[in-house]
């Protein structure tokens, strides 16, 4: 999370034409850079062993495999590492991948501006719109894990608030935000794979 | 940014869940039909999951919603509103924001212009639920209206 002069990026999803589109649309920034592609795991972690990468952004689905499995391991393996879920998935699964270690989701339908923008924030903290940040106000419901701080930060965010605002209205450093964003992020925890799945069902089940 | 499986909900995309206990209901549900009447702007409705109230105060907040949005259209050249409808364990909050043109929020003032009318029937509505209504506004940003309830236990 130190300030870099170039956020380095590695792209990995299996459709070809949906990684060039990533690609250019990243490159476009003068403060991004697209260091590598991949279309599936093994092929990730290879270049993750000679690049050096700030952002992987990754597809929960890569053909027969899935990016939740890469997510985790990408946290246990490489904390420093920032973790962008870009994918077309429900909240439930966007939220199982948070709780495995991801750092933020941006959809694919999301603007070139957006995708840009979310690759910048997620280097400062985690990045959730704010469906899923209501999602997480349910989820956080019943347990005291949260601080009154860290609940006023989620209640802003699931209102819409971007962090400015929410730093404007709590009357603290943007900074202070992200921190706060971070711990409530490390307060979702990890869990084993199959448990992830299971509860990524309840929780869309659950509307 | 959100393009999930489930609709950014115009409209009542959750089944009344079959275990609902008979004289509750889902507020999510009941706001979004309402929602679903305003054709006028995109709605974007976020909420923290199922809320089972019981009915005749879904009923109310809706009302309420109703109203607010009513107003959005006659007021406020708005081309987005957004809902959130969020239930923390303590407190049900119902956020009602657009992004017209936004007022300086002084009740003398609207009362004089013939706008506070909604105001003291949305607070009307929420002081009969033992709720309150938290009115927010700075020109150049959209209005905000807090409709606040205290979580079923």
């Amino acid at each position: 999370m130190t300030s870099v002069s170039t956020v380095r990026v590695l792209v990995v999803e299996d459709h070809p034409v949906t990684r060039a589109g990533i690609r250019s649309s990243l490159d476009r920034h003068p403060g991004v850079t697209v260091v590598g592609e991949a279309d599936n795991a093994a092929m990730a972690l290879r270049l993750l062993d000679v690049e050096l990468v700030h952002v992987v952004l990754v597809d929960l689905r890569l053909g027969d495999e899935q990016g939740m499995d890469l997510i985790e391991h990408l946290a246990r393996t490489r904390p420093r590492t920032r973790v962008l879920v870009l994918s077309q998935a429900s909240a439930g699964e966007v939220l199982a991948a948070m709780k495995a270690g991801a750092h933020g989701y941006v959809s694919k339908a999301a603007t070139t501006a957006e995708l840009t923008h979310a690759v910048l924030a997620v280097m400062e903290g985690p990045v959730l719109p704010p469906e899923l940040a209501a999602r997480l106000v349910g989820e956080f419901q019943h347990q005291s894990s949260l601080t009154g701080r860290e609940r006023e930060v989620l209640g802003c965010l699931a209102r819409g608030y971007d962090n400015r605002e929410i730093a404007e209205e709590l009357g603290v450093a943007v900074r202070t935000v992200n921190r706060h964003l971070e711990n409530i992020r490390e307060k979702l925890g990890s869990r084993r794979r199959s448990e992830l799945i299971r509860l990524a069902r309840e929780l869309d089940a659950a509307g | 940014m959100w393009d999930g499986r489930r609709p950014a909900c115009a409209g009542s995309c959750w089944p009344e869940e079959p275990g609902t206990p008979s004289g509750t209901r889902s507020l999510v549900e009941a706001i979004a039909e309402v929602a679903d009447g305003f054709k006028q702007w995109p709605v974007r409705l976020v909420d923290s999951g199922h809320i089972l109230v019981p009915a005749d105060v879904a009923a109310e907040l809706a009302a309420a919603v109703n109203e607010l949005l009513g107003n959005v259209v006659k007021h406020a050249e708005a081309e987005h509103v957004w809902i959130s409808v969020l239930d923390d364990g303590a407190v049900i909050t119902v956020d009602v924001r657009d992004d017209g043109v936004g007022f300086t929020y002084d009740e003398p003032e609207l009362a004089a212009s013939g706008r506070l009318g909604l105001a003291v029937s949305v607070r009307a509505r929420l002081e009969r639920l033992g709720g309150k209504v938290i009115i927010r506004s700075r020109p150049g940003r959209g209005p905000e209206v807090r409709l606040e309830l205290r979580s079923p236990p």
